[in-house]
């Protein structure tokens, strides 16, 4: 019975918005109001301003048709300012037009539905992932080693050490290993490779071995990830947090306060937003750079991860997500993807796997 | 804004979802009983009484319609949508609106609800959205008189015990015309502090208390959920009578600096405004001003004034508030004192109890105790009124919050709300 | 004043001044004892204070700089906490304030005011305190006011943050010194704040001067103050500065009540007065007593002498003591004795005097009409025998007759003053009995022969109404009028004046006459005695005798040449003596 009636709600929800005015007709509509409050000598010097999540090509839009609209041949004019902000509340976008004179101001308004607003949102990209590793101990990075002098190998950072797997026979065998323990609540790190050798990064401390592992890692203090924490501190204008990337020219950061702060080009702070866990990684694909994001769940739940975009520095879903078994515990770019850990709630181990994008949607 | 307008649209979104089938990643449960706290008190779910207590009557407007529903009912973009009215179409003088009464609505004694001829007659010639929304106001809701007195309504719950002020049980109404709720009762306890009920939700009394919208960012404790609805309430100083003049509320006004309020007390919970309606609802609210020009408020007063200043020392969220208002406005020469008697300047909890701007407007009218809005006025222009003739001054709008236990799902629609047994405690 | 009082007064000063003397020396010495002990235990309880001060600052000092070091310190200043979470570190370090700012003092989170975070620390301490490492005062703005407090700065995590903290200057403090019972220790506080143990001081701007008095001089001072309108509520106060860095940031006063001092003070005097009132009472009797055995024999003494003096010769003084006194007693007593005999003597004399002179006069008087009687009757005896004895018969008849008749006179005269009755005392006016007798002498006073006498009255306007015979009266005023006349044979001016006295009326006769020498003046009263040819010599002691039944007095004055006035004085009233009403005659 419920499902009938929301189904009917909906349709009646989709065709009120099919009668809602659109920008155009709303800012002709404006433009009469506005007019009819304009003195015959007045002509109208307009200013906007965006404070909705309608995109910017639409604002100038808005003030450009406005401006239009309001052309008037006028002898001697008298300018006023009239300064129009599109906002937005419950029921869509509103225009707001003051009309500003020394000793009054005076306010018309319209409002119109944005046609996009109200549908599902379309997710044009499919994230695939594939399961790399699976072992009891917590993973905390794991590389796939495309250099042909190693055969087809892998390494898996855990909070013991390093281990290098090798293919053999359609089998993953241990090849080599370094022991590294991290003793930490929700340890983490990281493995970057060159040619030659292996840095891992671990709370505090920074390892190098050769890319083969001969000989024991050489650690320094200091490194990516801060020490006894589980937190990224490179000493720069970020300070600690848990994730970071670059989009657009602006800094998203995942800080230590839970929410995701976007800075532009000069650090400033421009947008904060929840919605999201602490793992994030920067996918360049598709033709596109995009952000896949985990949810914001908590240990105790299963976790998704989802491909988003920022509109506007609004983060913007692109892709449905993908759910996993329990909460993600790592998540890093992986050349073209990103390479996840999970935990599975059921049996306890530590799953990594590979993310790519389907481009083809 | 925008994430306000995002999360708008996402609980849209999650309404089409479940109504369309999608379901979540698991099935609801049925069974169950619902036990939340909160500091209102509630004297009467009865729609024709308006409660003088903002923070009551926010909490009625909010229940209400489990138990007395409406022909009307507004979306959560405040667009009218039928409910126990299927259908409205005007008399052939076009002098009338006649509304379609839903088929087989059952009241919560069993009986049919059927009015004559199956449809109500509203005599109106005002326009349909202006007839509609006052349709879908609480005030309108469909009652009708027991044999005993009581009050009879159709909605997903029905009054099985009610204590004025202190507890209520509601019991799902098995007959309700869009099925049965997942919950077999919700238990109410009224009047109970934050500190009280956070210590309640520590033992597990409870799976759903209040909390104050700068806990918002707390640190949740494992098996719990903190759930934020957009901003519900507007904080606002209310002056008593006209003894306080104009110069001085402008002043007051200017004097406060909400930003630092917002940030530092409030966690950046919500918004800074000088409006009564929060911006998701209007669009609208930036046309108030609310920033602080201690300059302009220094010379608005042609010496130093003091107020005797009231406002609940007992609520953890008015209270700072209240005191750094204090501190702002000895900058501007006002002084803002604790007394007995008669109180110049209060600080209040406006609720805001529908997504219609005017059903809203109507409410804090009420509240305020000056003349309710016209109609046919434009909703900025009656905000406005409202604001300059009783003196109101908005300061902020803040989200409601709750401390869900995990167990709970599909909060705050109360309809659709079910208990997780599996959840962890 | 008497003998006996001036005793009295005497002795009684003695004694007085004497405890006086004393009172007031055990008094002064008492003060001074007091005001040394009291000294020394205020300035005790200052050392006391300053050394409680002291480890308080050492206690202050270490709680913030634990605060300062504390973790949640650091997560208020790395701006990681909440803004109120200073209260709860406030709590933990046992610290009633705690602030912690940015470098440039914009508060982070206040614990006793924490609405005020973002606000600058305005403190009334210069901006140098924020970098001391000393443990000073300072008044600290709250929600209700303000309070002073003993604050410490200290930075935190390297200098990012200052964390200002401290414990209220509370009456607690002065209560957990040990003063000794009647003192206590009280502290002012800027701007104008007393206190001591129990809490604000009631009545405390009567400390206002001696704290004005340390505040300008900056230096100790000391000084009193009476709370009530009893002076045993006065308190002695020793008011000691406390100093910062040369500014004054509060007063430390040590009181002692004076109600014990100044009880016994009030106890030494009351019993120097009590000692002082019983000692003139003692004097006072012992003098009584002195002077009744010296006194009253003295006393007799003067009695007697006045009863002497009054004319009572056999006034005699009782003999009761062997010493000086009783000596003096009977000489008085030989004295009286011996005067009664010479006043006998004397009277006996006058007596003897008087019938002398009244014999000679008499002689005289009759002298003259005996002669011409014996003439006649010799004549008589001639003419018998001669042809003219019938005109010599009625000749010598005619010159007895009128002989007899002078004879008869001067007898008649003799026998009036003999008997003169008592007066008979009526109201009468004298004005009116001089205008009488005036009149009635009128006609001699328009000549007689030619010499004019001019009577000229100069009449009192006041009343002049007394109690006395009328009629003797006249017959004085008439006695004097004609003397006056026979003093003026070639005419003059009489004179009658009337005056009001002291006492009564005055009466003057003056004439312009040749006037009396003073042997005249000085018999002019006795009986017989007379200046005149013809005259009995009765006229001035009839005079004199009615003035002296009239209790009056009467005097002469003259001088040779310039005429004789007679004054007489006579009295209001006749006390003791019958008064006739009626119309006076």
């Amino acid at each position: 019975m419920i499902r009938a009636v929301a189904r009917a709600f909906l349709l009646l929800m989709i065709a009120a918005a099919a009668h809602a005015d659109t920008l155009d007709e709303a800012i002709a509509a404006l433009a009469k109001r506005v007019s009819a409050r304009l003195e015959a000598s007045e002509t109208a010097r307009i200013t906007s301003r965006n404070i909705s999540s309608l995109p910017t090509a639409e604002v100038a839009k808005a003030q450009t048709a406005l401006t239009r609209a309001l052309q008037r041949r006028v002898r001697n004019p008298m300018q006023v300012d009239l300064i129009l902000t599109i906002s937005e509340n419950v029921r869509g976008y509103l225009l707001v037009a003051e009309i500003r004179r020394e000793n009054e101001t005076v306010v018309e308004m319209a409002e119109f539905q944005a046609p996009s607003s109200a549908a599902p949102v379309r997710a044009p990209f499919t994230i695939e992932s594939k399961l790399l590793w699976e072992q009891e101990t917590p993973i905390l990075d794991v590389a796939r080693l495309s250099d042909s002098t190693l055969a087809d190998s892998m390494l898996v950072l855990d909070t013991a050490g390093l281990v290098r797997y090798e293919r053999r026979e359609g089998k993953w065998e241990r090849a080599a290993a370094v022991e590294l323990p991290v003793v930490i609540r929700d340890p983490r790190g990281r493995l970057e490779t060159s040619a030659d050798s292996i840095t891992i990064q671990e709370p505090g401390t920074a390892c190098t071995v050769p890319i083969k592992m001969t000989s024991p890692a050489q650690c320094e203090d200091g490194g990516q990830f801060k020490a006894t924490r589980n937190t990224q501190d490179l000493h720069d204008w970020r300070g600690e947090f848990f994730s970071s990337a670059e989009l657009g020219g602006d800094s998203v950061v995942a800080e230590v306060d839970g929410r995701i702060h976007i800075y532009d080009g000069a650090h400033a702070p421009q947008a904060v937003f929840d919605g999201w866990g602490s793992e994030f990684a920067m996918i360049a694909a598709c033709g596109g750079r995009h952000i896949a994001a985990t949810a914001a769940g908590d240990a105790a739940s299963s976790d998704s991860i989802a491909l988003y975009e920022l509109a506007n520095r609004t983060p913007m879903r692109v892709s449905e997500p993908i759910g996993f078994p329990g909460p993600v515990t790592a998540l890093w770019p992986a050349g073209d993807g990103a390479m996840a850990v999970a935990r599975n709630l059921s049996t306890g181990k530590y799953a990594a796997y590979s993310l790519t994008l389907d481009c083809s949607r | 804004m925008r994430r306000t307008a995002l999360r708008s649209i996402a609980a849209a979104n999650a309404v089409l979802a479940l109504a369309a089938g999608l379901e979540a990643a698991r099935r609801p449960r049925y069974g169950g009983e619902l036990r939340v706290e909160m500091r209102a008190a509630v004297a009467s779910l009865d729609p024709a009484v308006v409660p003088d207590d903002p923070a009551a009557l926010g909490a009625q407007r909010q229940w209400m319609p489990l138990v007395f529903e409406t022909l009307v009912s507004l979306d959560n973009h405040g667009r009218p949508q039928p409910w126990l009215a299927t259908s409205w179409t005007h008399d052939a003088a076009r002098k009338a609106w006649i509304f379609q009464a839903r088929k087989n609505v059952k009241l919560h004694d069993g009986s049919i609800w059927s009015p004559p001829g199956g449809s109500i007659m509203v005599p109106d010639d005002r326009p349909i959205e202006q007839i509609l929304r006052e349709l879908a106001g609480a005030r309108s809701a469909v009652t009708v008189k027991a044999e005993d007195g009581s009050l009879l309504g159709t909605g997903p719950f029905r009054i099985a015990r009610w204590e004025a002020g202190k507890a209520a049980t509601l019991v799902a109404h098995d007959q309700y015309w869009g099925g049965r709720p997942f919950l077999d009762s919700i238990s109410v306890q009224m009047g109970r502090s934050l500190a009280d009920q956070a210590s309640d939700f520590q033992i597990g009394k409870v799976e759903a208390v209040e909390i104050a919208a700068r806990d918002l960012r707390a640190p949740k404790q494992r098996g719990t959920t903190i759930a934020s609805m957009q901003p519900l309430e507007t904080v606002a100083l209310q002056f008593d009578g006209g003894r306080v003049p104009a110069p001085v509320r402008q002043a007051l006004s200017l004097s406060i600096d909400r930003t630092a309020i917002l940030n530092v007390l409030l966690q950046k919970q919500g918004e800074t405004s000088g409006a009564l309606l929060p911006r998701w609802l209007t669009g609208y609210s930036f046309l108030f001003p609310s920033e602080r020009d201690l300059a302009k408020a220094k010379q608005l007063l042609p010496a130093p004034q003091s107020l005797t200043f009231g406002y609940d020392r007992q609520d953890p969220v008015i209270r700072p508030i209240a005191e750094r208002i204090a501190v702002n406005a000895s900058e501007a020469g006002i002084t803002l004192r604790q007394g007995a008697g008669a109180i110049d300047v209060r600080l209040v909890r406006l609720p805001i109890t529908a997504t219609d701007a005017w059903l809203a407007l109507q409410d804090l009218t009420a509240l305020l105790k000056v003349a309710p809005p016209s109609p046919a006025a434009n909703s900025y222009e009656s905000e406005k009124a409202l604001i300059d003739s009783s003196g109101v001054i908005p300061l902020f709008h803040l989200p409601r919050g709750w401390m869900l236990s995990s167990r709970v799902r599909n909060w705050p629609r109360f309809d659709e709300v079910w208990l997780d047994v599996g959840a962890a405690q | 004043m008497t003998f006996r009082t001036k005793l009295l007064f005497i002795s009684s000063f003695t004694v007085a001044g004497a405890v006086a003397l004393v009172t007031g020396a055990v008094s002064i010495s008492t003060r001074r004892a007091f005001d040394t002990i009291d000294r020394e235990r205020r300035e005790a309880l200052l050392t006391q204070f300053r050394d409680e001060l002291a480890a308080r600052s050492v206690e202050v000092a270490r709680r913030v700089e634990l605060a300062a070091a504390s973790p949640g310190v650091q997560q208020i200043a790395a701006g990681a906490a909440e803004y109120d979470r200073a209260q709860t570190e406030a709590v933990t370090a046992d610290l009633d304030f705690l602030d912690v700012v940015e470098p440039n003092l914009t508060i982070i989170s206040s614990a006793h005011w924490p609405a005020r975070f973002g606000y600058q620390n305005d403190w009334q301490i210069a901006p140098d305190d924020w970098h001391t490492s000393d443990v000073f005062l300072a008044r600290i703005p709250t929600p209700e006011g303000s309070a002073m407090a003993l604050m410490a700065v200290r930075p935190v995590a390297g200098g990012k943050a200052l964390v200002a903290g401290g414990r209220r200057l509370s009456p607690e403090l002065l209560k957990s010194l040990g003063v000794a019972p009647g003192m206590r220790a009280l502290l002012w506080l800027p701007p104008g704040e007393v206190i001591d143990a129990e809490g604000s001081v009631r009545d405390a701007q009567k400390l206002a001067p001696l704290i004005q008095d340390v505040r300008s001089t900056n230096a100790e001072a000391t000084g009193s103050v009476q709370w009530t309108s009893d002076r045993r509520s006065s308190e002695a106060f020793l008011a000691l500065p406390i100093t910062r860095a040369g500014t004054l940031a509060g007063v430390l006063l040590a009181g002692t009540s004076l109600s014990t001092q100044l009880g016994l003070e009030r106890s030494i005097l009351r019993t120097g007065v009590v000692v002082g009132a019983s000692g003139i009472v003692i004097g006072v009797l012992l003098g009584w007593w002195t002077t009744e055995r010296i006194t009253r024999p003295v006393e007799r003494l003067a009695a007697g002498a006045r009863a002497v003096a009054g004319g009572d010769l056999s006034a005699r003084v009782e003999v009761l003591s062997r010493d000086e006194i009783g000596e003096l007693a009977q000489a008085f007593n030989r004295m009286t004795e011996q005067l009664l005999e010479q006043r006998e003597r004397a009277i006996q004399a006058e007596r003897v005097a008087a019938w002398r002179e009244l014999a000679r006069r008499l002689a005289h008087e009759l002298k003259n009409p005996l002669f011409p009687l014996q003439i006649t009757i010799e004549n008589l005896q001639r003419a018998r025998e001669s042809s003219e004895f019938d005109e010599v018969f009625r000749e010598s008849t005619a010159t007895l007759l009128a002989e007899l008749g002078n004879l008869k006179t001067i007898i008649g005269r003799f026998s009036d003053f003999a008997k003169m009755p008592a007066p008979q005392f009526e109201t009468v006016d004298i004005n009116e009995i001089v205008r009488g007798v005036m009149k009635l002498n009128d006609a001699r006073l328009k000549a007689e022969g030619g010499a004019t006498v001019q009577p000229r009255l100069e009449l009192t306007s006041g009343s002049t109404q007394i109690q006395a015979d009328p009629d003797q009266l006249r017959r004085a005023l008439g006695n004097l009028v004609l003397n006056a006349l026979d003093a003026m044979p070639d005419g003059g001016t009489l004179l009658v004046r009337t005056a009001l006295h002291d006492g009564g009326v005055r009466l003057e006769i003056s004439d312009s006459g040749q006037g009396l020498t003073e042997e005249e003046c000085q018999r002019l009263f006795t009986p017989y005695y007379t200046t005149k040819q013809h005259g009995t010599g009765l006229g001035l002691a009839i005079v004199q005798s009615v003035v002296s039944d009239h209790r009056g007095k009467i005097s002469v004055a003259s001088a040779s040449g310039r005429g004789t006035t007679f004054t007489i004085d006579l009295p209001w009233t006749q006390a003791d003596s019958l008064v006739v009403t009626g119309e006076s005659a």
